[in-house]
């Protein structure tokens, strides 16, 4: 094995309420308004439904084959060459949505907290840091993220609570006045983020007890998505019809929470979990990245290929997008579909076939 | 070059055979022999020019029937009350008018003194003169007698030492007061006084080519983890060095990460948390010469327990395990803060604060950075000055730091108070988590410099990384970040509150012992029911 660490199935559920959450806030609630206006919180319960059917499909696939990655096990399924390029279609995808995350975060930083710093010195530091996490291996990475994650929720918690007094729930109203349609094409642009648990596809084998990761998965996405109402409603309560105009709706949401003029400015409370949920997403591509490769190439010990690829990414993040806005025009268009297919489809196919051949042998 | 390897090997393969029969030698050598004379020039040859190993002679009886012998000891080691009156006097007085022992010869002499004359508790038969040179210097006393290749080893120890008495380092208001000393035996008798138990384990061996100093492994049979006693005895008997001193010198061959900054063995001068620690299945090294017991495996969350935690009411501790917590967080990270807050984020201090804090920089030479780090030395400079000076010098020490160093340097403007005060309440807070007290100030310096270097990302960059490499640490085998970060949500009750007594059952999982069940089945105390 190329990994002997193991992760607790309570590990992977705060990876995962970790990895989607950390960026949800960032982006999405705006991208969200939209569309679906103020019932952009419904569109988190299609998301839930949707959610659990990946997990679904995931786990079953990754049980059929509990000691491997879907790069291992597509080889077997689908056959040598093809497997071959299904393999490096992830590790495309994995480092193109990690250099994704990484410039969503050096544009955060740049534009809302240190406007005169190059941006590369942001991606530079955080891959530095998750380099040394993915070659400490996914153990500690699970530990990492398990003393961040009750910083992450009580950070992210408390911030609706305090702004709960400043909340005007007639901005929640009238519920569904466009009808369904909008909800529906909100939740489309969410899609990619519930696809992110297709990280289970590669984190399966290191499980302590694999047999129980699609409760895991189930859990993780429902709290998501609970975590993700309670968000975007605060926001949406809070803002009303300026929700659509904010870049980072929950920073703005920080920035105006006062309590009795003591408890104010909370933006370097966010700034601390977006750094560590941030952190742990991007180590987690990180090392699904580098693990698809050294399987992809067959190689004993994937450590000399971290900062290679760390490398690769931060070097894309910078010279894939002009600026923010085209980025964000590119979450809510032109990505979905290539996304979608590598997080959802492929897998769809891969159990398709790998049901039929079991059912002719 | 290939020849000259094989003409080494075949060299190195002359020399092993040669070993051999020297070694044999040697050993045929070590043996006693049955002439007092011979043995005696032997030892008197192995001791020469040391002043302080006294040879005794005497014969064993009066006049025409007496045997000649020769007690050896060490000047001071022995209790010299105990020679003359349980063996000196034995031997050649009371065996003559008591008639305990036969002095023709015609019995086995030794086993006769042993058995009849000699009213020492502890002794024993030697044939190997190393083993009596061992003993000699270990504080033994040896009885050689003429015709016989055997020696008796009698234990009579005793030497000035300090007394039991209350431990410096680690104070408590409740609870007991006794602390180590530097004598091995007093400190595991006063273990032994805790643990009454026949599965509290001794392991004894020597360590040091020339210290010799016992260490002694302890443990609780059935509760320990075995495998962490087991890969114990294999660092310590691969520990090969002149001298070990004191314990931090076992501390460092056994480590598991050396290079790492937070230590992964604890320590305590208290029998009473040797005596906790061994319960919760760990396992303590006492070393000969030092009052400082190791415990191990040492974790992370031992640095805000203290025994004091376990003998007061739950509460008030929960909440002091709070304040200790906060303290470790604003010991590592107040300066830091302070200076991302001042030269970064401004935002950050509400407005009121920081135009307070402007007032007090107008005029200060130095940038925020600079000031906190020159504050930051000075007040590392005070607290080594405290703890190695002179007791007589002690009170200008704190005068010098305190008036001059902190007051005349804010009022000559040249640096400001709150940087003062940031250092001070800084410093303070270390002193409640003392036993990580190293790893803390390099932790203070590193987040300092990052703090300068990027403000609040360069601190959480760095947090990350602390994270990650505490993540990764081990002891023995047990993960440093245990139970915070491993999942076990029953070991919490000790960590983050401090539930009562009766609640807790179970032992801490992480140490992987066996036997978990802490307690009977009583459960909550209650009063009983009037009827």
């Amino acid at each position: 094995m190329l990994e002997d660490g193991k992760i607790s199935n309570k590990q992977i559920i705060f990876l995962i309420i970790t990895i989607i959450t950390s960026t949800t806030i960032l982006l999405f609630p705006s991208l969200v308004y939209k569309e679906a206006k103020q019932d952009s919180w419904m569109t988190l319960f299609f998301l839930m439904v949707f959610g659990i059917i990946v997990v679904y499909i995931i786990t079953t696939l990754g049980l059929m084959f509990k000691d491997k990655t879907i790069i291992q096990y597509s080889e077997i399924i689908v056959g040598k060459v093809l497997g071959k390029i299904l393999g490096i279609i992830y590790f495309v995808f994995f480092i193109h949505i990690n250099a994704f995350i990484i410039r969503e975060f050096s544009e955060l930083l740049l534009s809302s907290f240190y406007p005169e710093t190059p941006m590369l010195f942001f991606a530079i530091g955080i891959i530095i840091a998750s380099t040394y996490a993915v070659r400490s291996g996914i153990e500690v990475i699970g530990r990492v993220s398990e003393v961040l994650f009750p910083i992450f929720i009580i950070v992210i918690s408390g911030i609706v609570i305090l702004a709960f007094k400043d909340m005007n729930f007639n901005n929640l109203i009238p519920i569904l006045a466009n009808g369904w349609a909008p909800v529906l094409k909100g939740t489309y642009y969410e899609f990619l983020l519930i696809g992110e648990t297709i990280v289970l596809a590669m984190l399966i084998p290191y499980l302590n007890i694999p047999q129980k990761v699609r409760k895991s998965g189930i859990i993780s996405i429902v709290s998501t998505c609970l975590l993700g109402i309670l968000i975007l409603g605060g926001i949406i309560a809070v803002f009303g019809e300026q929700t659509g105009y904010l870049r980072y709706p929950f920073l703005a949401v920080a920035r105006y929470v006062s309590v009795a003029g003591i408890v104010e400015r909370m933006d370097p409370l966010i700034m601390i979990i977006w750094i560590g949920g941030v952190f742990v997403k991007i180590s987690v591509f990180h090392y699904c990245a580098v693990l698809a490769l050294a399987q992809w190439l067959n190689i004993k010990d994937y450590r000399p290929l971290v900062l290679p690829v760390g490398g690769i990414m931060v070097v894309l993040s910078v010279i894939l997008w002009e600026n923010i806005a085209i980025l964000s025009e590119q979450l809510t268009g032109i990505v979905i579909i290539p996304y979608l297919t590598i997080q959802v489809g492929i897998p769809v196919l891969l159990l398709i076939i790998a049901k039929l051949r079991k059912k002719e042998r | 070059m290939v020849k000259r390897l094989l003409q080494k090997t075949r060299l190195l393969g002359k020399n092993s055979k040669n070993v051999l029969p020297v070694s044999l030698e040697q050993t045929e050598s070590k043996k006693l022999s049955k002439s007092l004379e011979k043995n005696l020039i032997k030892l008197k040859e192995t001791f020469s020019g040391n002043s302080d190993v006294i040879f005794r002679e005497f014969n064993i009886g009066v006049h025409n029937e007496c045997v000649p012998a020769v007690i050896i000891f060490i000047d001071g080691m022995v209790n010299i009350n105990i020679v003359n009156e349980n063996i000196i006097k034995a031997l050649m007085v009371d065996v003559r008018i008591a008639e305990s022992i036969p002095l023709n010869g015609k019995k086995d002499l030794i086993a006769e003194i042993e058995k009849y004359a000699l009213s020492a508790a502890d002794s024993k038969e030697v044939n190997n003169s190393e083993e009596i040179i061992e003993g000699i210097l270990s504080g033994d006393t040896i009885l050689l007698v003429d015709g016989y290749d055997v020696s008796l080893k009698i234990s009579a120890r005793g030497w000035e030492s300090r007394g039991v008495t209350e431990s410096n380092t680690e104070a408590v208001v409740r609870g007991p007061r006794e602390g180590y000393t530097e004598t091995l035996r007093t400190n595991t008798v006063l273990l032994r006084r805790k643990i009454k138990s026949k599965d509290l384990i001794f392991e004894g061996m020597k360590i040091g080519r020339f210290t010799k100093t016992d260490v002694c492994i302890a443990y609780i049979r059935g509760i320990a983890n075995e495998k962490i006693v087991d890969e114990l005895k294999k660092r310590l008997s691969k520990i090969d060095i002149d001298g070990i001193l004191e314990s931090g010198y076992i501390e460092a061959f056994i480590e598991d990460s050396p290079f790492s900054i937070f230590p992964t063995i604890g320590n305590t001068e208290k029998p009473d948390i040797t005596a906790a620690k061994l319960l919760e299945g760990r396992v303590a090294i006492f070393t000969d010469g030092t009052p400082i017991v190791l415990t191990l495996p040492y974790l992370f969350v031992e640095t805000i327990q203290n025994s004091e935690d376990y003998y007061s009411r739950p509460w008030h501790i929960t909440f002091i395990r709070w304040i200790r917590f906060s303290a470790l967080i604003s010991t590592v990270f107040l300066p830091a803060i302070y200076i991302a807050g001042q030269s970064y984020h401004h935002e950050m201090i509400p407005t009121s604060l920081l135009i307070t804090m402007a007032a007090a920089r107008e005029g200060i030479p130095f940038p925020v950075l600079v000031e906190i780090i020159i504050m930051a030395i000075i007040f590392e400079v005070l607290r080594e000055a405290g703890v190695r000076m002179p007791k007589p010098v002690g009170q200008a020490v704190s005068i010098v730091g305190a008036l001059v160093l902190g007051e005349a340097a804010v009022s000559a403007g040249i640096v400001s108070a709150p940087a003062v005060i940031v250092i001070a309440f800084t410093g303070i807070s270390g002193f409640l988590i003392y036993s990580q007290n190293d790893s803390i100030t390099i932790m203070r310096f590193f987040f300092i410099f990052l703090a300068g270097f990027a403000g609040l990302f360069g601190i959480l960059l760095g947090v990350i990384f602390v994270l990650i490499h505490m993540a990764g640490l081990r002891s023995f085998g047990v993960p440093y970040l245990a139970p915070i970060a491993t999942g076990t949500v029953g070991d919490l009750k000790d960590v983050v509150i401090r539930v009562p007594l009766w609640m807790m059952r179970n032992r801490p999982s992480m140490m992987g012992s066996k036997n978990i069940e802490r307690l009977g089945a009583q459960g909550m105390p209650k009063p009983p029911k009037d009827e």
